[in-house]
Parts: structure tokens; C-alpha cells; sequence
């Protein structure tokens, strides 16, 4: 398709839906895969559940005060051990039924329950134990143990009660694509869209009287479809596009505070790849310079680079992150050579061997990246086939991606990924032998050890030092080769006025959004 | 075309002429500003003559004061130190906001039996001194720190002079304009965690950045010629930590070397912008005659109110008013135009955020903070304006920005690493309080 057919259909697209005004569409980096809150697995989950859904407590995204639109008021029950809340009353869900405290103990009760295989709430698990009603507006939440604040702990989307029958909630229910919430937006997932209707209630009043959200194709694409004004606004924009978006009047960039950081991960039960000294190799024959300059377009030097590479699984500007730990900028392929020749491998011709077989990496990336990172994937592929590797690729679906990838039941040898993290940058899931997002299965008895440590931290900075001490280990171990942290930042048409864009959550101030003239 | 031009082009395609533009302020005020004048060749040269000056557009504060230090521009240098002093007291602040969270409103049984100091001279910085002295009378068993909160009991932050500060922290040698005070190792102290395993804990005192503030404000007095003294005062109203009293200001001559390229537009607004620090949305019905600032946002102010979609309207409108006003002087539109409408634009919502934060209207002036900010990314993040926010997000218990902020600018400036401890542990504690999260792709 060339690009003038492309901007065709996507304005075809966008058009059909522009009926007034207050109609605003953006693009996003993928549609949804669930709009069940227990079950968000990207951040695209995560921006369009927080439209239809009202979290318990919230962060104001200016001001970072802690603020509720469900809770008129609280108090700290039974020494500490309990939270009693008094929702709002006037309250609807999208089904029109009433907000009560049996909805909100209903979604404790369903985090609770182990036939819930939530990730999200198995973390609810381990510090609340119950809640009760105490009346059509009361609910009693109770911990385990005395919290200091718990209000921040309690940020989880409200479920309706009507919704479900049974506590247990799989995430293959129809609520995934069709769900009920008290939030500003009632909305409906489709194959290519989400679309999303206002819906006015006692605490909101959203001035936008529809969105709807359609997954972005070529970046470039989508920058022209936003200057002709065929969508609104574009969530993830790659850092190619900026320039030409900041010079225009028409558009205005938006921060988005998200820290994401970028890796290949290995695979250790492949037969080259469980030899440490091999992931070694790998992570010297990757030129990360190369690849940031082809794929992002950030040359070394660059001022101001959105762009900054890491050697462990933070971001550079975070106190976990190990400032020892030195970054791997270019490719050492003398080095590397020798490695894997210590590691036992044998080159024959131009290929690496392992037991006299040629090795073949099958490499796969996440399809929406590419928006991001374009040629990302083939320029990892070109170095590995520079350096001596054969090698397949693949781009991975996003059902793909959630049902073999991240259930660790994939057969790639490296995969190219991102993660992102909000104030809570844990990693423990990732990397221990039983993490629940552990990739490739890795295992490594010292990695457990200090992950541990971590949670068994007496203080912070316990905590921090266990990081860095982990930060170090995986630098040698190698699960993942680092790659970089790369900052998000939007785009929004000038006609979209009081958009003020939260940390994280995106949409959280919503009611605020209009489109004007 | 000279090295300015160049980096005011920024690579960027000529922006198209603007179309016909409606004048949100006077036009006799929108050509008394800087973007408008230095449209014209000969006032703009003296600016492009000078790397100093091409470091200062490109906010290089460090390389902006090497370049002046060699010598042709005394108010250029003046200016470079003013902005060091700017940015260090913000960083001040920043730790002291940090410091008051982390181990004030989350302290923990487990912290370091002396942190009392650190958190007194926090509230010191921040203007509570009633909590402050409170905190710095308990400090004992540490002689260095006792001397230091004595020393602390009869300051403030506002009126404490560089040998009071120096007094406290150490001296920072001779004030040198053109040069830099060194950088103690850190950190400062090593406290002892009250815990089984008695970790040592590295805290700052913020008072080193405050000093340091200091030294470069008294450099920067000691490079401008004794006729700017009153202007410098007003000038760092801007900045100025802790609440400002009322107070009316003149318009005093200013030479433009203190507007190129900054966020005063006009010798009115920055008599304007301290008055509004204090006296907020009252200063802006005051000065609307005569600052084009003022003048601009006017139009946002509705029934006593800043309304910061307004404000950000005005700016935008200014850049526009001001961006045809400069095509009209070039006899067309020239690539360092947008560059520097883009400035005013972010002029007026700073001046608004003054305004607003001096109205009460916290929530407001945060929205034109983050707006200003987000602006400045095409253009050029200001450390100095960067560092103020990171100091607001602290005291907002928000360490994510603070951190970027403070890691985006710590190697041009190593002294700012002073505030990673607080900032760090803000972050750690309320991390460690935070409902649960998993990485998301």
C-alpha cells in the first residue's frame, strides 16, 4: 500500500467517526487485549481501562494529591489492621444499577480468589484478607498487618457485582471486550477498534462525546492523518516523528511519565544459549549505537536523546538502577569471537558451530514495537548475521505474544521486548526461576537469592542495595541484554483542550478533555 | 549566517508566514520585547558575536560562563551566574522537599538517629521555621551537626548571606566571577541505620546548595556594573524560594543582556514578575498597560481567577502577534523566528504559573508548570526552570520527574548530585508503600 492509499484508508476510517465536535480519535499503540482491569497486560490495557473504570483511590496527575471520586470518606479501622470506606452515593454503573460497598467487597472477593489467575491481583493477595459490607454504602477492607497508609495500596478498578457470577473471573469473559464500569466512558471492543461513549454520572462529566481509539500503522502515517486532522491525537509517538510534530501550530507534543526500558531476552534452555559465556558474546557482537541510530534515529552525542542506554533492568535515572554497572555502547566482535571459542563453539567458514551443528537464532520481536523502533528486529538480525550467526525472524502477534511469549512456552531464542513501570519498578516477577512474566523460564539459584533479599528488605535501602546487587549479576548473567530506556511522548491536536496527560494512567483526568474550535 | 542563526534554525523547516494575526496585546508592547527587536539585524548581532551568548540560548550554563569568563560581555556573565544561583537554590529546595517527605512525613523507627538536623534545616528552606527549630533544638551527639543546627537557629533562608552559609558548610573560596566553587565529595554524612544489619546511610544538607547559591548571586553582583544591583534584585524574585512579601517594583532600565533569550520579555515584566510573585492575579489588572506579559494573560483572568486554558491561549496568541511582527521587520519569516516566539510563549505561562501559584490557584499554576515544561522540549530544556519543577514535584511526594530532571542535568552540573539521596529515598519509600504493580509491555 503506498503511503497516499494509506493515509486514504486511515482517513476513510477516521472520518466515519467524526460526527461532532466533541468526537475525538487517536491512535494507540495496539487495541486492547483486555478491558477487564485484572487482566491488563499492556499499557494500552491499562490507558483504556482507566476510561471506563474508576480506580478506588488515584493520584491527582498534576498536583500527585491522593484523591477519590468513589469514596466520600474513610477511616483506619481495627488498629491499623482495617480501612473502613463509605463510598458515594448517586453512583451508576454503565448497566445503570447503583455503586454499593457489595460491589466493591465483590472485586476484594474476586481478587481474593485463587480461581481468579490474575497477576494483578495475586499481588492484593498477599497483604489483604478480606472485606465486608456494613452497610449499602460501608465496606470494611482488612489486612493482614498494620499498613501505614492504605489508601495507596488500594488504587484497583471498582467491578461491578452484576457483572459476574461467581467470584472466580477468567479473563476469556465477555466483560474483556464489553465491560461495565462507573467510569467516564462506556466502551466496546471491536476487532480493529475500541469505541468509547460518554457517560455522564454523579462524579463525572466528560465533555467528549465519544472516543475512539484505533490501533496505529506506520508512524508516518499517522502523523500525516493527525496534521490533516483525521484523528486527534497519537499516544506513542517514535522519536522520527517529533521534530516535525513540534514545529507545528496545529499540534502539541505531551510528556507522558512512563519508564520503559527495551532488552532481547535469551533464551537459557536453548543448547548454545545456556552457556553464560555465550550470552556474553552476544551482548558484545550487539553495536546498541547502531541500532539506536538506524532504528530510532538518535546518533551518539545527540543532545537531549530520548533515548540513553542501560546495562540492567531500570532506567538510568532510577535509585535502583547500579551506576557501576557499565553500558555495552558498541560491538566488540574480537571479543566476542574469543568468548565463544573459550565457550566451546567452533566457527566453520563464517558460522559459529555448537557440537559440530550451525547455530540458527530464531529472533522475535512484538509486531507494535516496530512503530516504534523501525527495523529494530532486521538490524539485531544483520548484526548477529555479521557476527556469524544464522538466523530467523519473526514479528509476534499480539495474541501470540500473550499466549506463548508470556506464558513462557515460546521456542525464540531472543526476543525483543519492552517493559513498562510506573513509581513501582519491580522486576521480581521477571526474573525469578518462579516470576509469573519470567520469558525463557530462567533460573539461577543467586538471582532468586537476592530477589529475596529484596522482599525480605527491613528497610529501602535494603531493598535498593539488593537491586544493585542485582542489577550486576544479571549484567554477567545475562537473561537479557540490555538495550535502552526510551521516553514516550504523545501528540494532540491544538483543538484538544485541557488535556492534561497523568503519569502512567494516561486518561485519568478525562473530564477535563474537550475538543474545541 | 552566524553560529546563533544556525542553532535557532534547529534544523527545523522555516515555519510557513504566518497568516493574518489578531493582536492579543498592544503593539507597542509586542514590539518592545526581545524576540521582536532582535529581529532586527543590528540589535540582534551583538548576541551573535559571542559564543557565550549561543551557550546561553542553548541553556549551557557551565559552558555560557567559561565562554564569558575569558572576557567581552560583564552582563553576560553576570547573567550566567545569576542563572547558577537560580538553579542551585531550586536545588536546594528540591532536597529540602525531598528530605521533609522521606524522612519527615514517612520517617521510619529504622532511620539514623540524627536525622533531625537534615530534616530541620529541610523546613528551614521551605519557610516553616517554627518545625524547623524545633527539630534543629533536639540535635545532639554528633558535634558537627549540633554546630550546624546552632548555627541554623538564628538563619533564615531568605536573609542567610553567603558567610553565614559558608559558616555552616565551609568556606567556597574567594568569589570569582567567571569561576566555579568546587564540589565537596559526598556524601556529606554517613549515618548509621537503626537496624540488626546498621547500614550506613549517605544524607546531604542542602545547606551546601544554598551557599552555593549564594556564591554565584554574589558573583554575579560582582560582575554587573553597580547600576544593575536593583535590577538583579528583581530579577531573582523569579526564582526566589520561600513566600515573597508585597511589595511594589519600578521599571528599572535593563540592558538586554538580561532578557535575550529568557523568559522576561521586557523591562516591564520583570518589575511584573516580582510583583506577582507576591500580590499574583491583582499584579496582572496592574501592569497590563505597561507589561506585555501582564498584557497577554489579561485575557485569562476571569472573575478574580487565572484560567490556565486561557493563559496557554495567550501564549499561544503572543507567539503568533509576536511571529508577525517579526516577519514584518525580516520582510519575511526567518528559521530563528520560531525559536524565539516559542520563548514568549513560554514566558506568559510561566508568568502565569507565578501569578497563579501567588493566587492560591496551586492546581492551576502546576498545569501551566507541566504545560511550560512540555514546551521547552522542542526548544531547549532550561535547567533552571527544569530544577524549580523538580523541586515542586517533590514537594508533591512526585520523585519520577525530579529523578529525570536531576539525571538529565547532574553531569553538566555535578553539584546538583547533592540532591540524589533524598530525592532516592522519597522514591524508595513511597514505592515501598504503593499498591502492587506489574511490569506491562
Amino acid at each position: 500500500m503506498t503511503l497516499k492509499n494509506a493515509i486514504r484508508a486511515v482517513t476513510g476510517l477516521a472520518l466515519a467517526t467524526l460526527g461532532t465536535g466533541a468526537t475525538l480519535a487517536y491512535f494507540e499503540e495496539s487495541i486492547p487485549m483486555s478491558l477487564n482491569p485484572l487482566y491488563a497486560k499492556t499499557m494500552a490495557d491499562h490507558r483504556a481501562q482507566e476510561l471506563i473504570f474508576d480506580r478506588l483511590w488515584f493520584h491527582d496527575a498534576v498536583t500527585n494529591e491522593l484523591r477519590s471520586r468513589l469514596v466520600q470518606k474513610y477511616q483506619i479501622a481495627e488498629a491499623g489492621r482495617a480501612v473502613e470506606i463509605t463510598l458515594n452515593t448517586g453512583i451508576r454503573w454503565h448497566n445503570g444499577q447503583s455503586l454499593t460497598s457489595k460491589d466493591l467487597c465483590f472485586t476484594v472477593k474476586a481478587m481474593l480468589d485463587p480461581r481468579t489467575p490474575s497477576p494483578v491481583a495475586a499481588h492484593y493477595r498477599d497483604f489483604i484478607t478480606g472485606c465486608d459490607s456494613k452497610g449499602p454504602q460501608v465496606a470494611l477492607i482488612r489486612f493482614n498487618r498494620v499498613l501505614p497508609n492504605p489508601r495507596e495500596r488500594l488504587m484497583f478498578p471498582v467491578l461491578p457485582a452484576s457483572a459476574f457470577d461467581s467470584t472466580a473471573i477468567s479473563p476469556d469473559l465477555q466483560f474483556s471486550a464489553r465491560p461495565i464500569g462507573t467510569g467516564p466512558f462506556n466502551g466496546k471492543r471491536g476487532l480493529r477498534d475500541v469505541t468509547l461513549d460518554k457517560f455522564d454520572n454523579a462524579h463525572h462529566s466528560p465533555k467528549i462525546l465519544q472516543m475512539r481509539l484505533q490501533e496505529g500503522g506506520d508512524p508516518l502515517v499517522q502523523t500525516k492523518t493527525l496534521v490533516n486532522n483525521n484523528v486527534q491525537g497519537i499516544v506513542v509517538v517514535p522519536p522520527p516523528q517529533r521534530p516535525d510534530l513540534s514545529a507545528s501550530d496545529d499540534v502539541s507534543m505531551k510528556s507522558y511519565d512512563l519508564r520503559s526500558w527495551w532488552y532481547i531476552a535469551v533464551n537459557p534452555n536453548k543448547p548454545a544459549l545456556s552457556n553464560q559465556k555465550v550470552r556474553q558474546a552476544l551482548n558484545m557482537v550487539i553495536n546498541r549505537n547502531e541500532l539506536r541510530q538506524f532504528s530510532i534515529g538518535i546518533k551518539p552525542g545527540d543532545k537531549n536523546s530520548p533515548c540513553e542506554f542501560i546495562s540492567g533492568p531500570f532506567i538510568s535515572a532510577s535509585p535502583y538502577y547500579n551506576s557501576e554497572v557499565p553500558t555495552q555502547d558498541t560491538s566488540n566482535l574480537a571479543k566476542a569471537e574469543s568468548i565463544l571459542k573459550s565457550a566451546g563453539l567452533t566457527k566453520l567458514g563464517s558460522r559459529w558451530h555448537v557440537d559440530g551443528q550451525p547455530i540458527t537464532l530464531r529472533v522475535g520481536m512484538l509486531a507494535s514495537l516496530d512503530r516504534e523502533a523501525p527495523d529494530l528486529l532486521s538490524q539485531v538480525a544483520n548484526q548477529l548475521g555479521a557476527a556469524g550467526f544464522d538466523r530467523m525472524t519473526n514479528k509476534i502477534s499480539a495474541d501470540e505474544w500473550d499466549n506463548t511469549v508470556m506464558s513462557g512456552t515460546s521456542d525464540f531464542d531472543l526476543i525483543i521486548g519492552k517493559w513498562s513501570f510506573g513509581l513501582v519498578e519491580e522486576v521480581n516477577e521477571l526474573f525469578h526461576s518462579k516470576g509469573r512474566q519470567n520469558l525463557f523460564n530462567y533460573k539461577n539459584e543467586q538471582v532468586d537469592a537476592i530477589l529475596a533479599e529484596y522482599d525480605d528488605a527491613v528497610t529501602d535501602t535494603e531493598q535498593r542495595d539488593a537491586y544493585h546487587k542485582l542489577h550486576k549479576l544479571l549484567s554477567i548473567d545475562l537473561p537479557y541484554l540490555f538495550l535502552w530506556k526510551l521516553d514516550t511522548r504523545s501528540a494532540w491536536r491544538t483543538e484538544v483542550r485541557g488535556n492534561i496527560v497523568a503519569p502512567y494512567y494516561y486518561f485519568t483526568e478525562i473530564d477535563s478533555w474537550s475538543v474545541g474550535g | 549566517m552566524t553560529a546563533l542563526l544556525a542553532v535557532g534554525c534547529g534544523g527545523e523547516e522555516p515555519p510557513a508566514a504566518p497568516a493574518a494575526t489578531v493582536a492579543v496585546v498592544d503593539p507597542v508592547l509586542a514590539a518592545d520585547t526581545w524576540p521582536a527587536r532582535m529581529a532586527h539585524d543590528d540589535q540582534r548581532s551583538r548576541f551573535e558575536q559571542h559564543d557565550g551568548w549561543r551557550q546561553v540560548f542553548d541553556h549551557e550554563l557551565s559552558g555560557a560562563l567559561a565562554s564569558f569568563a575569558a572576557g567581552g560581555d560583564q552582563r553576560g556573565l553576570a547573567r550566567v551566574h545569576q542563572a547558577l544561583a537560580d538553579l542551585y537554590a531550586s536545588a536546594a529546595l528540591l532536597t529540602a522537599n525531598a528530605t521533609v517527605e522521606a524522612y519527615g512525613t514517612d520517617a521510619q523507627p529504622s532511620d539514623p538517629a540524627h536525622m533531625a538536623y537534615f530534616v530541620g534545616v529541610s523546613h528551614m528552606i521551605r519557610g516553616d521555621h517554627e518545625e524547623g527549630k524545633a527539630l534543629l533544638k533536639v540535635v545532639d551527639g554528633v558535634d558537627a551537626l549540633v554546630m550546624r543546627a546552632q548555627a541554623w537557629m538564628s538563619l533564615t533562608a531568605d536573609d542567610a548571606s553567603l558567610s553565614d552559609l559558608e559558616g555552616i558548610t565551609g568556606p567556597l573560596g574567594d568569589v570569582q566571577p567567571g569561576t566555579e566553587p568546587p564540589v565537596a565529595s559526598l556524601p556529606h554524612f554517613e549515618l548509621t541505620e537503626r537496624t540488626e544489619k546498621a547500614n550506613r546511610l549517605g544524607v546531604n544538607d542542602p545547606t551546601a546548595l544554598l551557599a552555593r547559591a549564594a556564591w554565584h548571586r554574589a558573583a554575579a553582583a560582582a560582575a554587573a556594573p553597580e547600576t544593575d544591583q536593583g535590577l538583579q534584585g528583581q530579577m531573582a524574585r523569579r526564582y526566589a524560594i520561600g513566600a515573597s512579601a508585597a511589595q511594589t517594583h519600578p521599571v528599572l532600565a535593563v540592558d538586554d543582556a538580561w532578557l535575550f533569550a529568557g523568559s522576561t520579555l521586557s523591562a516591564a515584566d520583570a518589575a511584573f514578575v516580582a510583583e506577582a510573585a507576591a500580590s499574583g492575579v491583582e499584579s496582572i489588572n496592574a501592569w497590563s498597560g505597561r507589561s506585555v506579559l501582564a498584557a497577554a494573560l489579561s485575557s485569562a483572568v476571569v472573575e478574580g481567577k487565572l484560567d490556565p486554558q486561557l493563559a496557554q491561549d495567550a501564549g499561544f496568541g503572543l507567539a503568533k502577534q509576536l511571529s508577525a511582527l517579526m516577519a514584518d521587520v525580516g520582510g519575511g519569516v526567518m528559521g530563528f523566528h520560531r525559536p524565539f516566539t516559542q520563548r514568549a510563549r513560554i514566558a506568559v505561562l510561566q508568568a502565569g504559573m507565578i501569578a497563579a501559584d501567588a493566587n492560591d490557584q496551586y492546581r492551576d499554576a502546576g498545569i501551566l508548570r507541566l504545560n511550560a515544561l512540555e514546551r521547552m522540549e522542542s526548544i531547549g530544556i532550561d535547567p533552571v526552570f527544569a530544577l524549580a519543577v523538580a523541586a515542586w514535584d517533590a514537594g508533591n511526594r512526585n520523585p519520577l520527574r525530579a529523578e529525570e530532571i536531576l539525571h538529565q542535568f547532574r553531569a553538566s552540573y555535578p553539584a546538583l548530585s547533592i540532591a540524589k539521596p533524598a530525592l532516592e529515598a522519597l522514591h524508595l519509600r513511597r514505592s515501598r508503600n504503593a499498591g502492587p504493580a506489574n511490569p506491562v509491555h
